[in-house]
């Protein structure tokens, strides 16, 4: 399964597709999340594996 | 399948939802910056020998917009200002942030206090009503941002709203029916009484500032505010982001629309005379007291 870190500590999973596939089927909107997996900044279009880890950053902020 | 960046062939870890260039680490650093570097010129933001005054928050946006002037060659001072509102379990790690990321540029922050303008903390202030967290933690910022920086002699002041908050605001305008705001006065100046407020990062969407922070390593975990649950605009940003998503340069359409429909009303200067003085703290207002006077007499 894949493993996405939310900023707010949840943590969810899915299985493998693009990024955006798997937003999508998070229910996630793909412009307000940026993702990076091992640090590195992911595309719409990368595909995600089985077993990665990625980590979530929401650009949205209070205000 | 993924290509490389547009410029170098390395992997993109940035595409343009708009143009679908595609970027490198670097070469989108370089595009972002210079995504700055020509709002600054366009609207003529600084001049030699300003002094700016840059409101530091220690989150992202901010993050971005001092490191960004920092490493653009401005021939203008950076004076970093830091509001605490007193916001429990939430503020230290950010003030800390800032601290340090003040201390890597080799700049002094100045720190200011809701207790320093009115006593209090913003906790204190909202025991009552926390629904009202964010107009009241917005008024008071500005005020104390206004003195903090008239304190330190700067000529303007800097803040990291982004392409995204100004569509927002325009936006709301038109869902509160504010026609005064819609034809009001936007990315100018023209009340001489108010430090100059500049948005560096205007042109520039949430999304690329947060990738370019994100790339650049400068972004930790940061807790986030407990009032942000409050916050005015969270279903307008929602409705905003999906359209984004879904018809990418929506945000920049709206606010250049909106550029453009000032454009064609012409200078309004009638409404810049009204401005007097607010009779409790002396800040310029067109009201008896200014908006965070009287939002401290009604909170007392
Ligand atoms: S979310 Fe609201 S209360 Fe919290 S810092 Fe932002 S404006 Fe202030
Ligand atoms: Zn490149
Ligand atoms: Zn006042």
């Amino acid at each position: 399964m894949v493993t996405l870190h939310l900023p707010d500590g949840q943590i969810l999973t899915t299985h493998a597709g693009t990024l955006e596939e798997i937003l999508l089927r998070l229910d996630l909107n793909p412009y307000e999340i940026l993702v990076t997996r091992d640090g590195e900044l992911l595309l719409a279009d990368d595909p995600v594996d089985e077993d990665d880890v990625l980590r979530a950053t929401s650009i949205v902020h209070g205000g | 399948m993924t290509t490389g960046c547009g410029s170098c062939g390395k992997k993109a870890v940035y595409v343009d939802p708009v143009t679908k260039q595609r970027f490198c680490g670097e070469h989108f650093s370089a595009w972002f910056e210079a995504g700055v570097a020509s709002a600054i010129e366009k609207y003529r933001m600084i001049e030699p020998g300003d002094r700016i005054a840059v409101g530091l928050s220690g989150g992202k946006d901010s993050t971005v917009l001092l490191t960004v002037l920092a490493k653009l060659d401005l021939d203008a001072e950076l004076i970093p200002i830091t509001v605490d509102e007193g916001i429990g379990g939430y503020r230290d790690d950010t003030i800390l942030a800032a601290t340090r990321l003040c201390d890597k540029l080799g700049l002094a922050d100045k720190l200011v206090s809701f207790t320093d303008i009115c006593g209090k903390t913003l906790d204190e202030l909202l025991s009552n009503d926390p629904r009202q967290a964010c107009s009241v933690c917005g008024t008071l910022r500005r005020r104390a941002l206004n003195q903090a920086a008239r304190e330190v002699g700067a000529t303007k002041i800097a803040t990291g709203h982004c392409l995204d908050d100004e569509a927002q605001s325009v936006l709301m305008n038109y869902l509160r029916g504010d026609v005064t705001r819609v034809t009001g006065s936007f990315q100018t100046n023209a009340d001489t009484l108010f430090l100059p407020r500049i948005k560096p990062l205007c042109r520039s969407t949430e999304r690329e500032t947060v990738a370019y922070g994100l790339v650049n390593h400068l972004l930790t975990d940061l807790p986030e505010c407990p009032y942000t649950k409050y916050a005015l605009r969270a279903g307008v940003r929602r409705g905003l982001g999906k359209l984004e998503y879904t018809t990418p340069g929506t945000m920049m359409n709206i606010v250049t629309g909106q550029e453009k429909l000032l454009a064609k009303l012409g200078p309004r200067e009638g409404e810049i005379t009204m401005m007097g003085r607010c009779e409790l703290c002396g800040e310029p207002t067109s009201h008896r007291l200014c908006a965070a006077c009287a939002l401290l007499e009604k909170l007392k």
